[in-house]
């Protein structure tokens, strides 16, 4: 994996305007491996392919949970990080498992940002097939299980679009849901394609910042 | 030279120069050998300004700092995400914790304290003198450590019939071979536009004992390889050759005769007597640092006049001021934490990439190699578990730990990475089958350690391409305000505890020369 510069200049000048004890809440005792791979307050570490999950929707984690520990994700040789994860899901408790999807809504972390180089327009008219599932902002849609895409790094977005691609995600029989959004991706024909788009996503999540 | 003697001459250059010209004119005058220990380095004493340090992770770099430190004077601090110091360098015994994420196990051998498994560093070549130095200064025993054995095999699944054959009898038919060929060679004239006359005799003659050749230069075999018969009673028989052609293919083969010609893997080896964990409690008995287990760093600032580090501890977030910080957390758990690096510094940390080195060990019941004549060393095999090592210690004992499997294929070690222990153990019994008989019957537990997975190191070793590697190097090896960075990681020689010493002393060099330079 690479990483362009970006992503550093944009996390150092949030870090900066930092107070450094603004690690704000102690993660509770039994979430403390999540902050190992997904970093202080689960604001993501590309290092480690764990992407930020503060904010994320608390119906959405739970369905994601569910998904690793059946084996929809995660369950591909090559894909070694969300092979990671399954493992980690797979061995959490009931308690756990209950607590877990509130625990990482209530993070607080920064965002930053990779993408800078896509056509934000062109961005934006791919998006409109993706609005009707995750709404016009990208904000989600609990009804149809379509999560925001605001809060995740970019960087880890653009992966799961491609995973969905290649049939690393989604694939699965009974993962209806994962089948409905890889279903989706076929507007999605380019890499440049997906370059746009994600410059859009960005841009999005930049307006939700604001 | 007069009037001073040597060691006072060097205080007088240290006084100067600042630390970095002691050590070099330590070298210059051969009083540190090229690989020889370091220890004549002078660390600028700790005074008002600049006494308390805090070190970042408690692997070996951290804890050589700490104790470096401690001797100039320096409180220190250790805070250790894990349950317990020393990283990777890591012992596991009866009833200690596996602690890999989403699969936490215990481990199951009998409580014996020749039972044991090195899941991380298992050898220290002569050469690597920090790390030996610090085990003749804390009084850690060391013994020898078979790396090499010409008993044991090398195991191909499609050469020499699928059949194991004792590494020496290999080793001994590819010099056979190649010497041969040598002797050929100089005999029909294809060395006379290079070489003298006299050059070519003396090849031909060199050729003949490093390969045990006929007097016609041909090979048919050497009682090197050992011998058909009772070799003690009656002549040797020599054994059939392997065939040429499959000799060339093994690279199995290849890795046995070359195991003892890599530097680092050169005989004859030393490992702590007990467990390679004795060089962490030969830190630990000598450290008066404060370590804080289960003390996980979550922000580091630089400050103008110190350093801020946040922890959490004991479900409580702490902050502590120091005067100075040496981080020996992966790099690759940098971007995670909350830091006010700059974006260059950064930037240059996100070039590692993790590692994925993976070993299993099995509790067998009975030494059952050790009737096959071997005792340590190592095998290998093309399967996926590529070694089978031997203990070196408590030889003839009742029950013994091998080392099941121990790759440098990336994607195989995914794949057991990817396995319940249960089915690790499983593969890793197969394979062993093929080359020993009943090899699975003797297995009476296993233990797994995947790094990739295992909690707070996520990966071994740290590595770069070699293309970026200078550039990032250059900045990662310097300060960046008052934070130092240690590891490993940072060293040429990544995968060796010599490399994570070196760091801490290139950074102890950094750190006292700014020091001086301050003053
Ligand atoms: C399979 C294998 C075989 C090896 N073989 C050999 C060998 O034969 N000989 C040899 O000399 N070397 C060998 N090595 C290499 C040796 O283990 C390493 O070079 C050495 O142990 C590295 O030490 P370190 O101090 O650089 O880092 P580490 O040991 O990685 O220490 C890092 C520390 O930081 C801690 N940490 C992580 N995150 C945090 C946080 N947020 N807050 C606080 N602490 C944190 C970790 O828990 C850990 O204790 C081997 C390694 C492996 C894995
Ligand atoms: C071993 C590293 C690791 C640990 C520990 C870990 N995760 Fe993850 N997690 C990942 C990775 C990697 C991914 C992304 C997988 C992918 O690329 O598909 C992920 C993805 C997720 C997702 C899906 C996010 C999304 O947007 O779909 C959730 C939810 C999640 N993790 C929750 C947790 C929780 C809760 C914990 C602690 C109990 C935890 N993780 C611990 C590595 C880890
Ligand atoms: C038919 C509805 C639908 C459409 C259209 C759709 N999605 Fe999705 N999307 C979903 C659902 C449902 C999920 C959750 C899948 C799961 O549970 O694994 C999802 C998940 C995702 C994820 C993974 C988020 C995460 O945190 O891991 C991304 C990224 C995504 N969609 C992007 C898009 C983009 C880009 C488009 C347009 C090209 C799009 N989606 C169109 C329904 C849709």
């Amino acid at each position: 994996m690479k990483f362009n510069k970006q992503l550093f200049s944009a996390c150092f000048l949030f870090a900066a305007a930092f107070a450094p004890t603004e690690a704000a809440e102690p993660v509770p005792e039994e979430f403390g491996s999540c902050t190992v791979c997904h970093g202080v307050q689960l604001k993501g570490n590309p290092g480690t392919g764990a992407p930020r999950l503060s904010g994320l929707q608390t119906w959405y984690v739970e369905n994601q949970l569910e998904s690793f520990r059946m084996g929809w994700r995660g369950n591909h040789s090559a894909d070694y990080t969300a092979e990671e994860m399954r493992a980690v899901a797979s061995g959490l408790s009931a308690k756990q498992l209950k607590k877990a999807p509130s625990y990482v809504n209530e993070t607080v972390s920064s965002l930053s940002f990779t993408h800078t180089d896509g056509d934000v327009d062109k961005g934006k008219a791919l998006f409109a097939s993706c609005s009707a599932c995750h709404g016009a902002t990208g904000g989600g849609n609990e009804a149809l299980a379509a999560p925001s895409l605001l809060v995740q790094s970019d960087w880890y977005l653009e992966k799961q679009i491609n995973d969905f691609r290649n049939g690393l995600r989604g694939a699965e029989k009974d993962d209806a849901s994962g089948q409905l959004m890889a279903a989706s991706v076929a507007t999605l024909k380019t890499d440049d394609d997906i370059n746009n788009l994600m410059a859009y996503i960005v841009h999005l999540q930049q307006q939700e910042m604001k | 030279m007069t009037g001073v003697s040597r060691r006072n001459f060097l205080n007088l250059v240290g006084a100067i120069g600042g630390s970095v010209a002691l050590y070099n004119s330590s070298r210059a005058m051969g009083l540190i050998a090229e690989t020889g220990p370091v220890s004549n380095y002078q660390i600028k004493p700790a005074d008002k300004g600049a006494k308390k340090i805090v070190i970042l992770g408690g692997g070996v770099a951290g804890l050589s700092v700490a104790y470096e430190l401690q001797m100039a004077g320096y409180e220190c601090t250790i805070l250790e995400a894990s349950h317990r110091i020393g990283g990777r360098n890591l012992t596991v015994r009866h009833g200690d914790l596996v602690d890999e994420l989403g699969n936490a196990n215990i481990c199951k051998f009998d409580d014996e304290p020749n039972l044991y498994f090195n899941a991380g560093p298992a050898r220290i070549p002569g050469h690597h003198q920090r790390l030996l130095g610090y085990c003749k200064k804390f009084k850690v025993p060391l013994q020898i450590k078979a790396n090499a054995n010409r008993l044991a095999y090398i195991h191909e699944t499609n050469l020499f019939g699928g059949k194991p054959v004792r590494a020496g009898e290999y080793i001994a038919d590819a010099r056979g071979f190649m010497s041969e060929l040598l002797w050929k060679g100089g005999n029909q004239g294809a060395f006379d536009e290079m070489l003298t006359k006299e050059d070519v005799e003396n090849l031909m003659g060199y050729s003949r004992f490093f390969g045990d050749l006929g007097l016609d230069g041909s090979y048919k075999g050497t009682g090197r390889s050992g011998s058909l018969n009772d070799r003690m009673l009656e002549h040797v028989k020599v054994k059939p050759t392997q065939d040429f052609t499959e000799v060339l293919k093994s690279r199995t083969g290849l890795m046995a005769a070359l195991t003892s010609e890599n530097y680092d893997w050169g005989e004859p080896l030393m490992e702590p007597v007990g467990g390679m964990d004795g060089v962490v409690n030969g830190f630990a008995r000598n450290l008066d640092a404060k370590i804080i287990l289960k003390a996980q760093v979550q922000g580091i600032h630089n400050k103008d006049d110190g350093v801020t580090i946040t922890y959490q501890h004991k479900g409580k977030l702490h902050t502590l001021e120091a005067d100075f910080c040496f981080n020996n957390i992966p790099a690759h758990f940098m971007p995670g934490i909350d830091n006010n690096l700059s974006p260059e510094y950064m930037a240059a940390l996100s070039e590692f990439k993790r590692g994925n080195l993976f070993k299993i060990a099995l509790q067998m019941k009975e030494r059952f190699w050790e009737n096959e004549g071997i005792y340590g060393g190592i095998s290998f095999t093309d399967q996926a578990i590529s070694q089978i090592w031997y203990p070196s210690h408590d030889i003839n004992a009742e029950k013994g730990v091998i080392l099941g499997s121990y790759s440098w294929n990336d994607d195989e070690n995914e794949k057991f990475a990817q396995m319940s222990l249960e089915d690790r153990i499983k593969v890793a019994a197969q394979c062993g089958d093929k080359i020993h008989p009943n090899y699975s019957s003797y297995i009476e537990s296993g233990v797994s350690v995947p790094w990739t997975r295992m909690n707070h190191m996520m990966g071994c070793g740290a590595h770069m391409e070699p293309e970026v590697q200078d550039k990032n190097f250059a900045i990662l090896q310097k300060a960046e305000g008052r934070h130092f960075l240690i590891g490993d990681q940072i060293s040429q020689h990544a995968g060796w505890q010599e490399g994570a010493l070196a760091s801490a002393d290139n950074a102890l060099r950094v750190f006292s020369d700014m020091r001086t330079q301050a003053a």
